[in-house]
């Protein structure tokens, strides 16, 4: 760590109220240039409102606002960015149907602009950086990691003097996050001062120098990162008790036998991304597929229910116990007892502006074809009433809007949402991305319960640690098929990891 | 849209039956060395089908019949054709022969001889009845790689009443009924090869069969010791295979011009010649593209539940010898398997077998 003695930034018992109540309360942080800071908390804690503070995306109600020792308020993000504070959110912030150079120079267009001399500034810029991605390319086109580095080349590009990550590495591919981590190390060496959210406890452990955790909007300590380990991070995380085997299979622990043979996959193609894949499926166990982001695994998911379609011409069978199914949409694998949990729920899992019962009650509806002019709030009430229950989604109430709840209470809905359609195969595709390690539990003990049922459970997942220990069988993809499969006793990380590269 | 998964469309369209997908290798086929590494039992050119009673193994090898006992074979009876069925009960010994018929020696039906059976290539002993599995109506046991590339399904099912000698067709339409299995419930469960599956033999439609969309063209089933079944395999189903057998001018025309021996079929056994029908493949590692080619033999012994669903299967891969399994028996703690295509007869303990294959 390369720091001055003096804080680049630095908030003083920081308070943010929402009509009374406390998002963040009392809050002191700070952070010294070429230091790298990790803000760590279930998800509800205030990491986002701290940081929001922090990069001028809301003013704090209580509390001071110190930049290089001279008090400020930002009352926008724009006075911050002029200030050199930059924040790159979880779901960046880019114009994705402008290219990457037209990004990169977004609020700096001079009056008159020269396309083809924004490109070449742009190529030399972010060649400088040793980033490869072309500058011409719209940023709708680019992957979760190079959309990341153009935030990034933004954020150098205005000289930032603090750059703030949103769970930076949570859409990354393993090769990907080592890339990344070598450029904080680049910035950091360059006197910029970093804070970044995670949810993988082991980043902040192994790249922060410093770690702040916080708690109900609270801090809770901030230690030399070298102080803390996984146990005393989890459990002022949440505080409580919380199992140590969250991502360690216990000795002893015999996998589930195969059940029936549900669902069979053969030679699935999708254009470049799905290559003959093939791979089965059984009844009353854990099947976890690993693979890069990129190599098929999320498009198989989605072929086999319907969300998008294999190859007009040879684009392979799925068999669903036994019978070929092919569908147009994805109502019909709903009908068949395929549901899909999707790996990006604002998008693609709920309705953010409907309440959890009517997102719940959704899932009953689409999965049994009733509905239209015959809806029941009676009904609406029992499901919805009976999931939270069951699934511990903690809300006020049942008409509370899924926009307001935390990431892993979200998640719980989406997944109450599709198993309300009593499916015969549950695919979970980043079950546990941008949860909080409470509810991370909570939801691998449902996964775990639901292949107990006899249910055919599918995790796809880029978290090692979680698809071994969850897993009772593990496919590796690569390249748009799957390339090798483990006995969970068998696995290792380098045997995945080797599988899903070479 | 299902008009599109039929006919001409689905064969445009690569779509339905003219799909060409083979099913993965994985859970329960998922591959190992356990058939390539097991201990050799017994050597013998032309080994075929096991049979066990009364703690006796036979084995049916060319033109006679053993007894194997302690890794030694002792020939007990010959006959005048070449045996293509095998099976016991108490003392006695039903074969199949390839020139036609099925003979039965030792026993109560001593002598008596069968000879309305054309292709036998399964018998069990049922009570006082004999179920034979015939594979085809025209060609001899000897010609299943032509019914295939025929795409025969005239193999029946035919029950003798061994008292009377009154003969009764429990089924036909069978292609290439090459296994018979008798459930706890006294049902008669049959392997129809070229459909991959196993069926009731009162319903031989693949749609209701019991275990469907097998990777390899099954042969016969014997019961093993848990309840459950073993089920030897006796070729792989190749993406080659399954494109010939939608070509019926290229398969017309192969069978007429093409010797035998180098027809573009399943074999019990790989032999290093340049002639053979390869199938041009390749796998990209490390960014080097390679060239491969899928197996034309292959080694493999599928255990099934009593509910005729695979558990775990024993192999011998590509670059192995103990290809083309015609026949696997369990006996006193033992799996016995014949390896055609090596002559071959190898033993594994099933404890062993467990131990190895941790589910």
């Amino acid at each position: 760590m390369s720091q001055s003695n003096q804080p680049v930034i630095k908030i003083e018992s920081g308070s943010k109220t929402y009509q009374g109540v406390y998002a963040i309360k009392g809050v002191d942080f700070d952070l010294y240039p070429g230091e790298v800071h990790a803000i760590l908390g279930e998800n509800g804690a205030g990491k986002s409102t701290l940081t929001k503070a922090l990069a001028g995306v809301l003013e704090l109600t209580e509390g001071r606002l110190l930049l290089e020792n001279e008090e400020r308020s930002f009352k926008s993000p724009r006075e911050a960015l002029v200030a050199g504070i930059v924040m790159v959110f979880q779901e960046t912030s880019l114009v994705p149907t402008m290219t990457v150079a037209q990004n990169l120079y977004l609020g700096e267009e001079k009056f008159y602009n020269r396309l083809r001399g924004l490109y070449i500034s742009a190529q030399q810029f972010l060649q400088g950086l040793n980033f490869g991605v072309d500058p011409t390319v719209n940023v709708a086109m680019l992957g979760a990691a190079q959309k990341q580095m153009v935030e990034i080349a933004r954020a150098v590009l205005h000289n930032a003097k603090v750059i703030i990550f949103d769970e930076p590495t949570a859409t990354l591919t393993p090769e990907e996050k080592q890339h990344f981590f070598k450029l904080l190390n680049d910035l950091k060496a360059k006197g910029v001062g970093i804070v970044f959210i995670s949810h993988a406890l082991e980043e902040a452990l192994d790249y922060a120098d410093r770690i702040t955790i916080l708690r109900d909007g609270e801090h809770i300590l901030t230690e030399q990162a070298s102080n803390l380990d996984r146990d005393k991070i989890i459990q002022a995380m949440v505080g409580r008790e919380l199992s140590d085997k969250l991502y360690s299979k216990q000795a002893g622990v015999k996998s589930r036998p195969r059940g029936k043979k549900i669902l069979s996959v053969e030679n699935l193609s999708m254009q470049n991304v799905v290559k003959n894949n093939s791979f089965s499926i059984y009844a009353g166990q854990i099947t976890g597929i690993f693979g890069l982001i990129g190599s098929g695994r999320t498009e198989t998911a989605k072929i086999i229910s319907g969300v998008v379609k294999r190859d007009f011409f040879h684009g392979g069978e799925v068999y669903l116990e036994g019978k070929a199914v092919r569908y147009r949409v994805p109502e019909q694998a709903m009908r068949d007892g395929i549901a899909y949990v999707t790996e990006d729920r604002k998008i693609e899992g709920f309705f953010e502006t409907m309440s959890i019962g009517e997102n719940i009650y959704m899932g009953e509806l689409a999965a049994s074809g009733k509905g239209g002019a015959m809806l029941s709030s009676k009904r609406r009430k029992e499901v919805s009433a009976e999931w939270i229950k069951t699934l511990n989604v903690k809300a006020l109430n049942d008409d509370a809007r899924v926009v307001e709840l935390s990431g892993g209470n979200q998640q719980k809905v989406v997944i109450a949402k599709s198993l309300i359609q009593n499916p015969k195969v549950v695919i979970f595709d980043e079950p546990t991305r941008g949860v909080d390690v409470g509810a991370i539990q909570e939801i691998h003990e449902l996964l775990n319960a639901l292949a107990d049922q006899g249910l055919a459970v599918v995790v796809i997942a880029s978290y090692l640690p979680e698809i071994m220990n969850l897993s009772d069988r593990i496919l590796v993809t690569r390249q748009g098929r799957v390339v090798e499969e483990f006995k969970a006793s068998d696995a290792t990380e380098d045997k995945i990891m080797y599988a899903a590269i070479h | 849209m299902s008009f599109l998964n039929f006919g001409p469309i689905a064969s445009y369209l690569g779509r339905g039956k003219a799909s060409i997908t083979i099913p993965t290798m994985d859970g329960a086929f998922r591959t190992n060395e356990l058939l390539e590494n097991a201990d050799l039992y017994v050597a013998q050119q032309d080994a075929d089908c096991l049979a066990n009673a009364d703690d006796h193994l036979f084995l049916s090898a060319g033109c006679q019949v053993f007894e194997l006992t302690d890794k030694a074979k002792v020939a007990i009876a010959t006959f005048d054709s070449e045996i293509t069925a095998l099976a016991a009960e108490g003392t006695a010994i039903a074969v199949g022969l390839a020139s036609g018929g099925v003979e039965i020696k030792g026993g109560s039906y001593e002598g008596l001889y069968l000879s309305d059976m054309k292709c036998p290539t399964a018998i069990l002993f049922q009570k006082d009845k004999l179920i034979v599995a015939e594979g085809a109506k025209h060609l001899a046991p000897g010609d299943w790689a032509r019914d295939l590339l025929e795409r025969g399904n005239s193999g029946q099912i035919v029950s003798v009443d061994l008292k009377t000698g009154q003969s009764k067709k429990l089924a036909n339409g069978a292609a290439w009924a090459s296994g018979l299995a008798e459930t706890s419930d006294g049902k008669v469960i049959v392997s129809q090869s070229w459909q991959h599956c196993l069926s009731n033999v009162d319903d031989l439609n693949e749609e209701k069969s019991l275990c469907h969309n097998l990777p390899g063209y099954p042969s016969r089933i014997s019961p093993a010791s848990d309840g459950g079944y073993w089920l030897a395999i006796f070729g792989m189903r190749t993406q080659l295979i399954e494109f010939i057998l939608r070509e019926k001018q290229f398969r017309k025309e192969m069978l007429k011009t093409v010797p035998t021996e180098y027809w573009v079929a399943p074999a019990l056994v790989s032999r290093e010649n340049f002639l053979d029908p390869m199938q041009q493949g390749a796998v990209k590692q490390l960014g080097i593209k390679k060239p491969w080619a899928p197996p034309r033999s292959y080694g493999l012994v599928v255990k099934l539940d009593e509910d005729f669903q695979p558990q775990y299967s024993l192999h011998s891969r590509v670059g192995g010898l103990r290809h083309g399994v015609t026949s696997a028996v369990e006996k006193d703690g033992m799996l016995y398997v014949v390896a055609r295509g090596a002559g071959q007869v190898i033993a594994l303990n099933l404890s062993a077998i467990e131990g190895e294959i941790v589910q």
